[in-house]
């Protein structure tokens, strides 16, 4: 198995090349040298009648030009089919971005641990209080920030998750961008909002 | 020439993992709502009179009041498979006998998590 | 959008029912996908009843009996029949296998359904396009990369160093992982997938290779590497036995590290 690996690797560099030749010739037809291009000038050669027709269709219009279609060759498509999903694979090349926002999603998801599991008992208890002891209780200092840094990091943590969730489903760039701003500006709104109101609270 | 696509996710035979997986993904979904309600709520009470009455109003409803124990049951969820994700990300639990374990393990610490919480609201 | 249905040219339809002659009493049921694109509008499910007192014990086994025996149109890859060459991996059963190293005996009661691996352009019957595949690996350079004058003769490595790589080292590329994973499945144009992953940590991890930091950074990305959710289809899809998504959380972990 190890010989079947090593294999594999030794022919990789020499294949790469071989496609990374087939996707110039498509791209410049004018390097003669390429048998893809070859196959191309040959297809052409065979036609010179057509070549003719060509120059004097403008001086009567009556005749009746066709050029017909130079079938490419199967070995050829599928060639550049394969380069195709070459260059497709190596895309735009990377983001640089998918380690920061892993550790952003990771750092909040440990802070949310402790403040989750107070927030879960301490605010369920509340949630059939009335106005003025809910507003007591938030008015107080500790409660006030923490309730502040709960909402703050579970947003931030949300945020990343929903925009992680769009990628995955909505492939449509353009509709995928609007739908992450979106929930940024969400996001935002409610953080804004949240925090605002625990210092009207605690003022 | 399209030719077709091989059959996937409802031939796939469900996986523990891959469904514990999407519950999370969907127990995210809820409580990032369910932050959507709690800044809300916060909000409410820093307005007060008619706004702080009505929020309370829909909260302690029968439905607001399930509504929020599904809430607490989804973030006893995600907190316990969000902790097991979390040790994967160290690169601790990766054999698969480990990973059906803590799975089980999730399952568990979910219900006794979400009973805890409710246990100690009902008795306060 | 992601498409969870299959497209309208890919909903399989019942096939035909191939009679079994003569009498047995240790008749087996497989239902294999069937596709030809030189005929068929739609993929369908033929169904053949074999005779399992005289075929050898594997999936593998039946089906190249029913190739001999019943209908010889049915297109598969295999080569090595014992898990080593990665080519008749399939869907057996909903799960991703070799079907050369799954016993027929294991799958236990009822029919055996046979489909290629999953979310695939389908060449033909059980046979799926893997080029997509093949570009991707070709992406990542799999080969070493090293900056130091040329040693006499090979480049040698401290025994703990070859420790590294053993276990990345043994896959077959047969892509049962890659073809079993959901977030593959919907962004498979992008992700790498777990079996191109794992084979860019295995350089990632070679003591002899000295481009670390640049394959990290050709990985650092939205798409190529974070669609892994640690969902672990592809851990236990492996036929090796081997843990593509220990491999991925590792490459993360390295790339956390250099912030
Ligand atoms: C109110 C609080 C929370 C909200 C609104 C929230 C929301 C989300 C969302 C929407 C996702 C994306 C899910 C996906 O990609 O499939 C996510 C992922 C995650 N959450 Fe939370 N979460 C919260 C609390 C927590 C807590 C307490 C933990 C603690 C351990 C945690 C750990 C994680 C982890 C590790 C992930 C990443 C999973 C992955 O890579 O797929 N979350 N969260
Ligand atoms: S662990 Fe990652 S690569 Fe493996 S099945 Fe899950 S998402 Fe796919
Ligand atoms: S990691 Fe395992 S399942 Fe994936 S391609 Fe390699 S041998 Fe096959
Ligand atoms: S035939 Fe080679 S792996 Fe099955």
């Amino acid at each position: 198995m190890n010989d079947k690996g090593k294999n594999r690797q030794d022919d990789a560099p020499a294949k790469a090349s071989e496609k990374t030749s087939a996707v110039d010739a498509s791209s410049a037809q004018k390097s003669a040298d390429d048998s893809a291009v070859d196959s191309h000038n040959e297809a052409r050669e065979k036609q010179p009648a057509n070549d003719h027709q060509d120059d004097d269709a403008g001086e009567d219009g009556n005749e009746v030009i066709k050029v017909e279609r130079t079938p490419t060759s199967p070995a050829l498509l599928s060639q550049l089919r394969h380069s195709n999903h070459y260059h497709q694979a190596r895309g735009l090349g990377a983001g640089r971005a998918g380690a920061a926002t892993f550790r952003v999603q990771r750092l909040t998801a440990m802070a949310l641990i402790p403040l989750a599991i107070w927030f879960a008992v301490s605010v369920v208890r509340m949630s059939t209080a009335s106005q003025a002891a809910a507003a007591a209780w938030l008015a107080w200092p500790v409660n006030a920030v923490i309730m502040a840094l709960f909402i703050v990091i579970a947003l931030r943590h949300a945020v990343i998750g929903l925009q992680i969730i769009l990628e995955d489903y909505v492939h449509h760039e353009g509709l995928r961008a609007v739908c992450v701003l979106v929930v940024k500006a969400i996001g935002l709104l409610l953080g804004v909002g949240a925090v605002a109101a625990l210092i009207h609270l605690a003022l | 020439m399209s030719r077709p696509l091989s059959p996937h996710l409802t031939w796939y035979k469900p996986q523990i993992t891959s469904t514990l997986s999407i519950l999370h993904r969907f127990t995210g979904i809820v409580l990032a709502l369910g932050a959507v309600a709690l800044s809300w709520w916060v909000a409410a009470v820093a307005i007060g009179g008619e706004t702080y009455a009505g929020t309370a109003w829909l909260y302690t409803s029968i439905a607001g009041q399930i509504v929020l124990f599904g809430w607490t049951l989804a973030l006893a969820f995600h907190l316990s498979n969000g902790i097991r994700h979390l040790f994967w990300d160290a690169g601790i639990g990766f054999d698969m006998p480990t990973v059906n374990r803590s799975g089980i393990a999730v399952l568990v610490m979910t219900a006794l998590l979400t009973l805890a919480v409710w246990l100690i609201v009902l008795l306060a | 959008m992601a498409e969870l249905r299959l497209p309208k040219n890919s909903r399989v339809q019942e096939g035909k029912h191939w009679k079994h002659e003569g009498d047995s009493d240790n008749l087996k049921t497989f239902r294999i996908y069937r596709y030809d694109p030189a005929r068929d509008a739609l993929p369908r499910m033929d169904t053949y009843s074999l005779d399992l007192d005289d075929c050898g014990p594997m999936v593998l086994d039946a089906i190249l009996k029913i190739i001999d025996e019943i209908d010889p149109s049915i297109a598969l890859r295999r080569s090595c029949r014992e898990g080593v060459c990665g080519s008749c991996a399939m869907n057996i059963n909903g799960t991703n296998q070799l079907a050369c190293l799954c016993h027929i005996d294991d799958l236990g009661e009822g029919p055996v359904r046979l489909s290629p691996l999953p979310h695939l352009d389908v060449i033909k019957d059980l046979v799926g396009d893997l080029r997509r595949l093949y570009a991707q690996y070709e992406s990542i350079e799999p080969w070493l990369k090293n900056d130091q004058a040329e040693p006499e003769r090979e480049r040698l490595q401290l025994p703990e160093d070859r420790d590294k790589v053993d276990e990345d080292s043994k896959c077959i590329l047969c892509f049962c992982c890659a073809t079993s994973c959901p977030s593959y499945w919907w962004t498979g144009d992008k992700f790498l997938g777990p079996a191109i992953l794992l084979q860019a940590h295995r350089w990632l991890v070679d003591s002899r290779d000295d481009r670390t930091g640049e394959r990290l950074d050709a990985l650092d990305d939205t798409f190529k590497l974070y669609r892994c959710h640690t969902i672990m289809n592809c851990t236990s899809a492996c036929p090796k036995g081997l843990n593509p998504s220990k491999a991925i959380a590792d490459t993360k972990r390295m790339l956390a590290r250099r912030r």
